[in-house]
Order: structure tokens, then C-alpha cells, then sequence
């Protein structure tokens, strides 16, 4: 009946976390969003701005959740505002989580379609995505965290390696002049980027787990920093080398931008194919961390059994995943939920914190108990 | 007891995981086999005329959108017997591709017309260069006629484009010199910029699609056909407005927008070359060869009036002097030399700008682009007709010319 054992793990782990499942498959169309929504070269200054905002509403959700240390969101929520409140805030982010790893699964699936496997039907590589999904998740939190720590350099090497071969394309040029309609021109960019870090609200729940929670904010900010070092640069090389105009015409820019690359020697001729195959797996750490989370939050709601609630829940995200009709239908879906997330990880956290301190909680006394509680 | 009974369930899965993994593993559904493959190399596109005589199936397809132009698409596949194989000797006299033609209204009903007519259908994966006949690109927009190809997955980004002087399809049947395909012998061809300044500078239907998005006009390499054989001369004038080619411009003005637009920093961008010019005083000519050219485009607003400065900085060396009298050992030799040159760039300049901004009316050399980023504000006034505006602005030049060495030999005794 219980949930899975889960051995706490290090501020490190934590951070890796939280970028593994922020970086997915927003990566792939932010530029053309942002060059549909703004329409200057200088974009790159909304993915900085939106990164700030992201870095102080994930110290919002840090410090909310060191005041309940030991405790999930889904738990303490209750004790701030009361049960049902509180179970209908759990039921927000769970919807949340699920409608997002289906729209991952889903748009894993297109891309997969345009780039690797042009026959397959969707249903068949959505289906492998959630049945490989699963399985890992089924085998607890911890095994999420190791494979995203195993991960992680790896997404690194690609993205500064596609950076790296594209350097001969990119035209600075092509992303100045700077700021030519003033900075307010800009503003309409900062919510759609925003949502491309929707995830970094997954610290309210690991918090609990955390070995030293009180010490993770320096590694969150670093890791935040590095998502929008890597937003930043692919939005400025994209731009740079495909052109603002260009980018705005395509389904997948950053797609685009990876095909390009050519190489002397022929190895390197079809690099989007050895890309997308590794960034695959980047999609997985997004959709894992959804998966778990919202079966934990379904777990510590109604106290079915944690394995149970995943295989209840692959059938709803399948369903989910496959229910947009075309790609169009896909990326509306990809930016309501985008829409939800970002409001929900803002508001919520920061409204929950507020009334937390007014009315001076947690009244007990939580030093005195060790270890992890879920 | 138990741990027989755990070996046998083991077995049992083992089996079964055994079955499974040669479900899953042993076929797939996007299996291609490389042999079954019509690997395109080089495509061209032309004008498709109506024959005389058509017989009534073949009308069904062709020209049945009356408003398109119906086009004709030569592919240009590898003919895996012959290349690479062991029969590199060619004792059976067969060329090692084939060329098949196909014509009909979109370019995506003319690939699929092909499979009726070869048992291999193309395969764009490996595509590296396309040809668009004249007339064509003189009646059709090419954001339509590279749509498919900008579209398709199979297709990149980073196949090179060329206009011929003529047909298209006559460029595919040349005969190579050192390339087994004359798709390759035009690819290396394309790549030769380094070596003279009269070739333009290779483009990508990735960068055509981009400056028509943008609006802006550009050149795009020629081909020309003489005796089954072709060479790269001049450039094609494309205007970004409408996407259609507006006409050609010859060699020397082809050298003068690659002098406006400086050496690129990547390799296919380097622009070496030869500059001929006669010294002040001499009859005999000699020859400068290019090293490095910095190019700037400096736009101003003096009193509401809109110029341009072109600025070009160049360094080379001395590469051959038929002037009897010459003294490279003596700087003043070398200042005449300069001042030679530079008088020889001002002139490809001026008539490059006099035939693109005065007879076409288009910028193809970026001004837009450079007024865009120093005064953003006067771009917006000027943008919706920007080439029109264009060809009303003055536009001076400062050419500095400094020759760094004259190799091995500086004067006849």
C-alpha cells in the first residue's frame, strides 16, 4: 500500500533534477514563438529576463518548501489552507503534470515522425515512449534521479557540440540591430518563454527528499542560470544563422538549425538524425518526473498504491497524447498547458508562502524529527 | 527445491524475452534498403512546353491547373553499378548515373510521377545541388518552386542552387572533367571562390528562402553551357519582392558585389582572386592577387539625405608584372601598384552598382540590411520599397589597397 522507498539525495541531485525535466521539447520551437511573438533579433533579452523571473519563483517554491521540511507539497499544502483547498490544489498539479507528459510523449512522437521514422505511426512511438517511461519510473524516484544524473553531461556535450558545428553559419549580423523598438517591445516575449522553463516547479515536491534542503537555493540558481544560458545561446545562434524572418516560417527551427550542419568527411551529414536521437531521451527525463509526480500525487490523495496508480495512469496519458488531431491542435495544446503551468508555478507557490507566514507556519515543530516523512 | 523452481521460471522468462526481442528487433517499419534506393544528387527544374502530340493520359496530369506554369524536374541519380563498383573500367559504356525527366504542375506530383517510369524512386537525402533552367525562374516565384524541397524531410537546407544559362536540364547532361556526376563537377565548381572573384558567392536554398522571407534581393550563381560543357560565370539577379530573376550580371560586376561584401569568415566565403590593372604610365599589365578584403557598408543621414560608404580595404600580393620597367624593390613602384588597383576596383564597383541599383533597381549587395542595424528608424520609413528607395541613394566609396609582397622575383635586371 505504501509508496516506494526513496533514500534522500544531495542538493546537487536536486538541481539536476529540476534542469532535466525544465529542458525538453520547448527547446525545439522557442525561437519561431519568439520571433512570431516579438518580431526583433534581440529576443535573446526576453529568455534572460524570463530566466530571472524563473530563478526568484523557484526560490519562492525553495523557501516554501523549507518551511515544511520533510514534507511534500502535496502534504503541507493541507496544513496552510485547510484539506479541501488544499486537495484541490493537489488535483491542479496532478491534472497539470499529466496533460504536460502527455504533450511531451505527443510531440516526442511528431518529431520523431518528421526526422527519424517517417512510416510509424504515432500511436506505435508514442506507446514505446510511455511503456519505456513506465517502466523507469516504476522503479522509484531515486532511479529517476540517476538516470537524469547520468544524463545530464550528456545534454550538455549535444547542445555546446550542435552550438559548436554551427558556428560557421552564424551571422551576427542577423541578430542585431538591438532593442530597435525599445524595451517595452519586448514584453510580449517574456510569458511564452516563461513556459518554456515550465517544470521548475518540481522543487516543491523533491524539497522533501533533499539532504540539506536548506543549502540547495546557490545550486538551483546555478542550474536556472545554466537552463537560460542554453535557452539564451541556441535563441541567438537560430536567429543568427537561420535569419528572425526564416525562423518564423518553420515548424521546428531548432531542428532546422541542427540539420544544417555539414561537415567535412560526410560523418557529420546527418547530424539531426544522431540529435533528435539523443535528445529523445531529454523528452524522457521531462516526462518521467511528470509521471512519478503526478502518480505520487494521486498516491498520498487517495492512498492506492503508488505502482497501481502509474499503470492506472499510462491509458490517460496515452489518451491524452493522442487526442490533439494534427500538429497544430499539438502545439495549442503545448501552449495552454504552458499557459497553466506557468500561472499555477508562480501564483500558487508565492500565495501559499504569503499566507504561510501570516499565519506564522508551521506551528510544529519539525527539527526535531529526523529523515524524510512523505 | 525452490531454486530449481526459480532456474525454470528464469528459463521461462529468458525464452520469452528471447521471443519478444525477435518480434521487436527483426523488422522495421521504415526499412529502407540502401540497393533499393534512386539516390538524387543534382535535380534541375525547367519550363515544361507542351508537346505536340500528347497522348490523352498524359494530358490528365499535365497542365491541369491552368493559371501554374507546368514545370519539368530532371533528377539526376547514381547508378550504383557502375560508380564504386568494380567495374570502374566501364566495359559496359554506361554512364554512371541516370538522368530521368518528369514534368507536371507541383514538385511533389512530379516525384511521385517518377515512380511510374523508374523501379527505384529518387531519394532526396543526398541531394547537394539543383539547377533551375532560365525561363523558369524568369516566370515563377521561387518560394514556389523550392517550396517542396524546403518542405519535405528528406530534403536540406543546405543544397546549393544555381540558375543556367538556358536549360537546366543541359547542365545534368554535360560531360564531367574530374567528378564522375557532373552534379559533383558543379559542386566543386560552385566551391572555387577562393580561387577568382568572378564566380558569386555559393548559396544555399537555406539562405535563398531566407532572403526571400525577408524581402530582400540576391544573386544566385550561373551556369553556362558551351559544348556540353559548363562553366560558373556571373550571377543571376533574384528580386526578393516578387522572387522572380530579374536578369544577369556579368563576371566583372559579379566580382564587384563580391568586393562590396568583404571575405566572409567561413572557408566557402574566402574570396581570393585577380585583380588586372595597368600602372600609371605602362602599357603592360599585371596581375594583383587578392588576400583579404574588409569590406564595410556605412550608411548616413545628412540633412534628411540617406548615402552610403562603401568602404573596402584590401591586401595581397603582386602575383605577375608584364611591365618591363617594373621595380617592386622600391616602395614608390609598390604605391603605384596600389593606386593601379585601386583605381581598377573603384571602376568594377561603380559599373556593379550602376547596372544592379540603376538598370535592376535591386540591392543585392545587403545596404538594407547594414542601414537596418545603424538606423533602425530610417529603415522603417524606407522598408516596404526598400529597393526601389534604393536605386535613388548615393553611394560613394573609399578603397585602400596595400600590396604586402611581390614573391620571388621583383624586376627584370
Amino acid at each position: 500500500m505504501s509508496s516506494l522507498p526513496i533514500s534522500p539525495f544531495s542538493p546537487i541531485q536536486l538541481t539536476i533534477t529540476t534542469v532535466s525535466t525544465i529542458i525538453g521539447v520547448a527547446i525545439l520551437t522557442l525561437p519561431r514563438v519568439l520571433a512570431e511573438e516579438v518580431g526583433t533579433p534581440d529576443v535573446w533579452i526576453d529568455v534572460l529576463l524570463a530566466g530571472i523571473i524563473v530563478a526568484i519563483t523557484s526560490m519562492i517554491c525553495l523557501h516554501l518548501s523549507n518551511r515544511f521540511p520533510g514534507e511534500t507539497f502535496y502534504i503541507y499544502n493541507r496544513h496552510i489552507v485547510g484539506k479541501v483547498l488544499g486537495a484541490l490544489i493537489s488535483v491542479l498539479y496532478i491534472v497539470n503534470y499529466i496533460t504536460f507528459g502527455a504533450f511531451e510523449a505527443r510531440v516526442q512522437a511528431e518529431v520523431v515522425r518528421h526526422f527519424l521514422l517517417d512510416e510509424t505511426p504515432l500511436e506505435i512511438t508514442i506507446l514505446a515512449f510511455l511503456l519505456v517511461g513506465l517502466y523507469l519510473v516504476a522503479g522509484g524516484l531515486n532511479a529517476i534521479i540517476r538516470i537524469n544524473q547520468f544524463y545530464f553531461p550528456i545534454t550538455l556535450l549535444i547542445v555546446f557540440t550542435i552550438l559548436f558545428l554551427n558556428w560557421k553559419n552564424f551571422e551576427f549580423d542577423n541578430v542585431r540591430p538591438f532593442l530597435e523598438n525599445g524595451p517595452t517591445a519586448l514584453v510580449p516575449g517574456i510569458f511564452p518563454t516563461a513556459q518554456a522553463f515550465s517544470g521548475f516547479d518540481v522543487i516543491l515536491f523533491l524539497a522533501a527528499y533533499t539532504r540539506n534542503a536548506k543549502k540547495s537555493a546557490l545550486p538551483l540558481l546555478l542550474g536556472i542560470g545554466l537552463v537560460t544560458l542554453i535557452y539564451m545561446t541556441i535563441v541567438v545562434m537560430v536567429i543568427g544563422s537561420l535569419t528572425l524572418n526564416e525562423v518564423a516560417t518553420l515548424t521546428w527551427p531548432t531542428m532546422e538549425f541542427v540539420k544544417q550542419i555539414e561537415f567535412p568527411g560526410a560523418f557529420f551529414e546527418h547530424f539531426e538524425i544522431f540529435f533528435i536521437t539523443v535528445w529523445l531521451l531529454n523528452m524522457f527525463t521531462t516526462f518521467f518526473i511528470n509521471l512519478y509526480l503526478a502518480s505520487l500525487g494521486i498516491h498520498l490523495l487517495l492512498g492506492w498504491n503508488i505502482k497501481l496508480v502509474m499503470f492506472m495512469l499510462l491509458p490517460v496519458i496515452y489518451g491524452i497524447a493522442l487526442f490533439p488531431k494534427d500538429l497544430n491542435a499539438t502545439l495549442e495544446l503545448g501552449k495552454s498547458i504552458g499557459f497553466v503551468s506557468v500561472l499555477m508555478s508562480t501564483t500558487i507557490p508565492l500565495s501559499l508562502l504569503l499566507l504561510a507566514r501570516v499565519r506564522n507556519l508551521p506551528k510544529r515543530d519539525y527539527s526535531l524529527k529526523e529523515g524524510p516523512r512523505t | 527445491m525452490k531454486t530449481n523452481r526459480l532456474k525454470a521460471k528464469s528459463r521461462r522468462i529468458l525464452a520469452a524475452l528471447l521471443i519478444l526481442s525477435a518480434l521487436v528487433t527483426s523488422s522495421c517499419w521504415d526499412r529502407r534498403e540502401i540497393e533499393e534506393l534512386g539516390i538524387v544528387i543534382g535535380m534541375s527544374v525547367d519550363h515544361a512546353r507542351q508537346k505536340q502530340q500528347t497522348s490523352e493520359e498524359e494530358k490528365q496530369f499535365v497542365h491541369r491547373h491552368k493559371k501554374l506554369l507546368p514545370i519539368s524536374i530532371t533528377y539526376q541519380i547514381v547508378n550504383p553499378k557502375i560508380i564504386g563498383g568494380s567495374t570502374r573500367g566501364n566495359p559496359t559504356n554506361q554512364k554512371p548515373y541516370i538522368n530521368i525527366t518528369s514534368s507536371g504542375d507541383t514538385a511533389f506530383q512530379i516525384v511521385r510521377e517518377t515512380s511510374t517510369r523508374i523501379g527505384r524512386p529518387p531519394f532526396f537525402m543526398h541531394l547537394k545541388i539543383i539547377i533551375l533552367g532560365e525561363e523558369v525562374s524568369r516566370k515563377v516565384d521561387l518560394t514556389q518552386l523550392l517550396n517542396f524541397n524546403l518542405r519535405d524531410t528528406e530534403m536540406r537546407r543546405t543544397v546549393y542552387l544555381t540558375i543556367a544559362d538556358g536549360k537546366g536540364k543541359e547542365v545534368l547532361e554535360t560531360s564531367p572533367k574530374n567528378e564522375d556526376l557532373p552534379s559533383f563537377e558543379l559542386l566543386s565548381l560552385i566551391n572555387n571562390l577562393a580561387k577568382t572573384i568572378h564566380i558569386a558567392q555559393p548559396i544555399s536554398i537555406g539562405t535563398v528562402s531566407e532572403h526571400l522571407s525577408a524581402d530582400t534581393s540576391f544573386c544566385v550563381p550561373r551556369v553556362v553551357i558551351h559544348q556540353k560543357e559548363m562553366k560558373l560565370a556571373g550571377a543571376a539577379i533574384v528580386s526578393g519582392k516578387t522572387g522572380k530573376m530579374l536578369g544577369w550580371i556579368g563576371e566583372e560586376e559579379t566580382a564587384g558585389i563580391n568586393l562590396i561584401q568583404g571575405t566572409g569568415k567561413s572557408e566557402e566565403g574566402h574570396k581570393g582572386g585577380i585583380i588586372e590593372a595597368v600602372i600609371k604610365g605602362s602599357s603592360e599589365p599585371f596581375s594583383f592577387e587578392i588576400g583579404k578584403i574588409h569590406s564595410k557598408i556605412i550608411p548616413s543621414v545628412k540633412n534628411g539625405q540617406l548615402s552610403f560608404k562603401v568602404s573596402i580595404k584590401m591586401e595581397g600580393r603582386l602575383g605577375e608584372d608584364w611591365y618591363l620597367n617594373e621595380d617592386a624593390f622600391k616602395e614608390d613602384y609598390l604605391q603605384k601598384v596600389n593606386a593601379a588597383v585601386k583605381k581598377r576596383i573603384e571602376e568594377i564597383v561603380t559599373n556593379t552598382l550602376k547596372k544592379t541599383q540603376k538598370e535592376y533597381r535591386v540591392d543585392v549587395a545587403g545596404f538594407g540590411k547594414q542601414l537596418h542595424i545603424h538606423n533602425p528608424k530610417e529603415w522603417k520609413k524606407r522598408k516596404e520599397n526598400w529597393d526601389e528607395e534604393f536605386s535613388r541613394i548615393p553611394v560613394s566609396l573609399d578603397v585602400t589597397v596595400k600590396t604586402e609582397e611581390f614573391a620571388l622575383k621583383g624586376k627584370k635586371r
